[in-house]
């Protein structure tokens, strides 16, 4: 794996809405450049045929489909930053893809 | 006063008000700023509460006993802030299941206890809210991400308290405090309520003054809940119940690797440990678990990348911190930007390691490999019944000697992490010291075997 | 140029019809007032956790089943990551790698259209534009839906609309979707692209959403259609894009400027472990699927209706079923009960969802049924007294004897009155005889009028023609 470069840097900060101050921004790169560098032996071992095991948990539950008591409405927009007429508010998403 | 020993007080007449009184002086000043919220009033109210529901003859295991609880469990009514700005002011409408059961129990909810934000971090020092300072030497970490917790059992404020470990981040600390812990198998307690660090990894963790300790939170805290769909199906043992047991005739393999990739007082300290239990009936033998040289690359491309995902909910719109921007996209990333600067080279790191064209090579691998470590452990288990290793390759270190490297950071989890990316019952106690500061030693056992890794914790320390 | 073919593929997302969200406990009902069906899970707090919905895993394998998809022994659900207002959690819990349903096929007129797979995922919230605001109602935020993706094998506009009622119709009568189009409880996005016929690869394609009703979808893919043809035939290029329907122009319209295709980052989702679904489970689900439209036709067909019946009484399944109920509670043959629920009752049957609210219930009907079979009352007076059955909820039989309307059948009786009749009415009679056969109805209506109405008109008519025939 290589080091990160700037372009994707600045990408994967878009990806995850995060913005950092310019010297910052190098200090990041680098650390995450020597960070990955140092995953040289995952890359290298012999684990190609390998299946993937993405969680240890054992079979999932479910639950039957009954109605539970949610949450009060005055809580869950008391505890919001903006709300208005009973919704929650935000600037808005208006010529923003949804991506 | 140990749990049991505080039991043994209120039945013999003592008030849990005084038993908080007493708890709430030793805090003091919280010189070592190991809580984020210690509401005294609050606490001596549920004290009162919990005196009338003793008076009545309500049965409670914990007796009104104090227990100190991680600030990224979601407890009704008070602040969880996870250590961030962008929690500094929620109040969680909910308990978590284990701080529910801990209610139930008839514990006193004794204060929300510092960590590194979001759980991202070995020494506590990524809180937005300051480091938490260790009981055995103030000028050193207490560990993390759980070191507000360690600290409060290890500076007797409390006999037990509850952390989270991910990646180590209750054992790790329990070592560089000089306190017993407990990461039980992934799936023994449940997550709800948690706030999620890394979903594969995190389970909530018991310290103890004493194994015992431990192993009554265990004992109030395990079993299945529906509603975390990740929680094993499992009836469990009473930890308190194996106490006692001994160790006669299991086996227990030392992985001589990490010993010898510890500093020397810790590797002697081992040393000394692996022959107690020898002594105790166990049968030693060395052992070398194969690919333990991935678990750490493994486990940090795989918990910032579930974490990078756990974290997108943190936008300002529902809940939390909202820094207003011209528009949506600069709100998000104002707001976002306020994490701290580990969390945001986690987040950064995880989306790297799931984006496309990186993915397969990143997270995908990484989860092979985590495939490699756990058939390891599997063929380990053959021939053993616990494995043995240091906890930690080092002491606790100066505050503020690894945070300007990130590596070095992560490499006090080198021997932490094999246990969490396999889902392994996982324990530290403390077996000796460097120099006053606290050495612990690592028991690693098959899944849903912590009775075992309780009655060998018993005879290591 | 040579001919062009269109190639249109649909994605429907259909809601399941369970009580709760797919994840949690709150209600899924439509209409509740904003914000009040919320928790911790589908507003995205802090340590909350999804558990799947049982009865939506039963929906979807069922949905699967009809369809004839291969039901997934191990399927998975993935994380699908972006921000926006409408998404809480910052990822979407969908399907990817291991849906729960793959493959499958709908039959549409003479045509099987292959799909390509029907998952699990849960929906958004909504959200509206409010000036420079977002505002947000996270109701509908979790709640379950089944998205069928249909393979690229739809030919025309008129096919496309086609595949959407019968998939609603299919969806509805196993109780999986209550095909609530203005609710938004089915709703579909298409895919069109062109190439010369005959040729296999496929053309840009352009997707267009957003589209209410199956009318606006035809309407839509016919004007996309005309657009493409129109830039290809001029030499340009079409480019991949989303477009939406604008009712007013009667034209698809750019929805979105030129993106690069979103890093969705899919995952799988650690919080939720493989759900296996063993054979003897499925095995269950697929017996408690109520009857499948092919074979409920092939059943009522066999009974006797026509292909006209089956569609009128077929569209909706509560009525389906209500129909089926009155054929078991009567001796009336099948094709009759048809025709009179069909003349006389369904303009008084409400729908709503799934539910159907006829004027009076399956065994009242039935027994009014009866009567009319056996001739106690004649279909004149049937009417009547289902309408005072729907307003005073009063059995048939009662109702009957109450009003008087029992028909007369005593033979003797019946030919007296025609006698009268006949008797009174020489010139008429002579006409008869003379060739008139049409006075036959005169002579009915009169001792109809005689009888109040109680004379069985069959039996009269029998009568009279018999005693006219009689020689003098």
């Amino acid at each position: 794996m290589d080091a990160i470069d700037d372009a994707t840097l600045e990408r994967m900060l878009d990806l995850a809405a995060v913005a950092v101050g310019d010297d910052a921004r190098e200090r990041l790169r680098k650390d995450l450049g020597r960070v990955l560098e140092s995953m040289e032996a995952i890359a290298e071992a012999p684990i190609d045929d390998l299946p993937p095991t993405y969680g240890v948990g054992e079979e999932s539950r479910t639950r039957p489909d009954a109605p539970v008591a949610g949450l009060d409405r005055e809580a869950a927009l008391s505890a919001a930053p903006k709300s208005a007429d009973d919704h929650f508010v935000l600037p808005s998403a208006m010529g923003r893809s949804k991506k | 006063m140990t749990l049991e020993e505080h039991i043994a007080a209120i039945v013999g007449g003592a008030k849990v008000r005084e038993r908080a009184e007493a708890a709430l002086a030793s805090v003091g000043d919280d010189d070592l700023d190991a809580y984020l919220e210690l509401d005294r009033e609050r606490i001596l109210a549920d004290a009162d509460a919990l005196d009338a529901r003793l008076a009545r003859g309500e049965e409670l295991p914990l007796a009104g006993a104090p227990i100190a609880i991680k600030d990224n469990l979601c407890q009704r009514g008070t602040r969880t802030t996870c250590g961030s700005r962008l929690l500094e002011e929620w109040v969680a409408p909910y308990d978590a299941t284990v701080v529910e059961r801990l209610r139930e129990a008839g514990a006193l909810l004794f204060g929300k206890t510092n960590l590194d934000e979001f759980a991202m971090g070995s020494s506590t020092e990524n809180s937005a809210f300051g480091p938490t300072k260790n009981p055995k030497d103030p000028s050193r970490v207490p560990g993390g991400s759980s070191g507000g917790s360690a600290a409060a059992v290890g500076a007797g404020h409390c006999a037990a308290s509850l952390g989270s470990d991910t990646g180590g981040s209750v054992r790790q600390p329990a070592a560089y405090c000089g306190v017993h812990a407990l990461k039980p198998t992934y799936g023994r307690v449940s997550r709800f309520g948690l706030v999620a660090f890394a979903s594969s990894l995190d389970q909530v963790a018991p310290f103890g003054a004493t194994v015992d300790d431990v192993a009554r939170i265990y004992d109030v805290i395990a079993g299945p809940d529906p509603r975390d769909a990740t929680s094993a199906e499992r009836a469990v043992e009473s930890g308190v119940n194996a106490l006692g047991g001994g160790v006669e005739g299991l086996r227990v393999g030392v992985v001589r690797p990490c010993l010898e990739q510890a500093d020397a007082p810790v590797a002697a300290a081992l040393a000394d440990a692996a022959k107690r239990l020898e002594s105790a009936g166990v049968q030693l033998k060395d052992i070398a678990l194969e690919h333990l040289d991935l678990a750490l690359s493994a486990y940090y491309l795989i918990a910032p990348a579930e974490a990078a995902s756990n974290l997108a909910r943190f936008d300002g719109a529902r809940y939390g911190l909202r820094v207003e921007g011209d528009d949506l996209a600069e709100t998000y990333r104002a707001t976002r930007s306020r994490f701290g600067p580990e969390v945001i080279r986690r987040i950064v790191l995880g989306t790297y390691a799931l984006s496309e064209g990186y993915a397969d090579e990143a997270y995908v691998r990484a989860s092979r490999a985590r495939t490699a470590l756990i058939r390891a452990f599997t063929s380990a288990f053959d021939s053993v019944d616990l494995l043995l290793l240091p906890t930690a390759p080092t002491v606790a270190f100066p505050l503020g000697e690894r945070t300007g490297d990130p590596l070095a950071m992560y490499a006090a989890d080198v021997f932490t992490v094999p246990a969490s990316l396999a889902g392994l019952p996982a324990s530290s106690s403390p077996v000796g010291d460097d120099g006053g500061l606290p050495i612990g030693a690592q028991l690693v056992g098959r899944p849903f075997e912590e009775t075992t890794l309780l009655r060998a914790m018993e005879v290591l320390s | 140029m040579s001919a062009l073919e269109a190639v249109i593929g649909l994605e429907v997302h259909a809601q399941l019809a369970t009580r709760t969200k797919l994840f949690c406990g709150c209600e899924t009902r439509y209409g509740a007032s904003p914000n009040t069906q919320v928790c911790p899970v589908c507003l995205g707090y802090p340590g909350a956790l999804p558990v799947p919905n049982e009865r939506a895993l039963e929906l979807a394998v069922r949905a699967g089943s009809a369809l004839g998809c291969t039901i997934g022994r191990a399927s998975r659900f993935d994380r699908k990551s972006y921000f926006y207002p409408d998404l809480p959690k910052g990822y979407q819990i969908s399907q990817l790698d291991l849906p729960i349903n793959e493959g499958g096929e709908l039959r549409v007129g003479e045509r099987t259209i292959g799909l390509e797979r029907a998952h699990l995922e849960e929906d958004a919230a909504k959200s509206m534009h409010v000036g420079d605001q977002t505002r947000v109602d996270f109701n509908r935020g979790g709640v379950p839906l089944l998205e069928i993706v249909s393979k690229p094998e739809l030919r025309s506009p008129a096919e496309a609309e086609a595949y959407l009622r019968e998939l609603r119709l299919l969806l509805m009568t196993i109780g999986v979707n209550d095909g609530n189009l203005e609710e938004g409880s089915f709703r579909c996005d298409a895919n069109v692209s062109l190439r010369p016929k005959g040729t296999e690869a496929f053309g840009e394609r352009v997707e267009i959403k957003n589209v209410n009703s199956f009318r606006f979808v035809r309407l839509a893919l016919e004007a996309e259609i005309a657009r493409q043809k129109a830039v290809l035939g001029s030499g340009g290029v079409v480019l991949r894009e989303t477009r939406g329907w604008d009712e007013g122009s009667q034209k698809t319209v750019p929805m979105r400027g030129k993106e690069a295709a979103a890093d969705y980052r899919y995952f799988p989702d650690p919080d939720l472990p493989a759900i296996t679904l063993e054979e003897a489970r499925i095995e269950q689900w697929r017996a408690a699927m109520p009857e499948l439209p092919a074979a409920r036709r092939e059943r009522w067909l066999a009974a006797g209706l026509t292909d006209y019946d089956v569609g009128v009484l077929g569209q909706h399944p509560a009525v389906a079923a209500y129909f089926d109920a009155v054929c078991a509670a009567t001796t009336m043959r099948a094709k009759k009960v048809a025709n009179f629920v069909q003349s006389d009752v369904l303009g008084h049957v409400t729908t709503d969802g799934l539910e159907a609210s006829p004027p009076v219930p399956a065994e009242a009907l039935g027994e009014l049924l009866n009567l009319l079979a056996a001739d106690t009352i004649h279909a004149q007076a049937a009417k009547q007294v289902l309408g005072l059955m729907a307003e005073e909820g009063i059995g048939a039989k009662a109702l009957v004897e109450r009003e008087g309307l029992a028909q007369e059948t005593d033979a003797g009786a019946i030919e007296a009155s025609v006698r009268a009749v006949l008797d009174a009415h020489p010139d008429q009679v002579a006409q008869y005889r003379e060739g008139k056969t049409k006075m036959i109805g005169f002579f009915v209506g009169q001792v109809m009028k005689t009888s109040k109405g109680k004379a069985n008109p069959k039996a009269v008519k029998e009568a009279a023609e018999r005693l006219l025939n009689e020689p003098e």
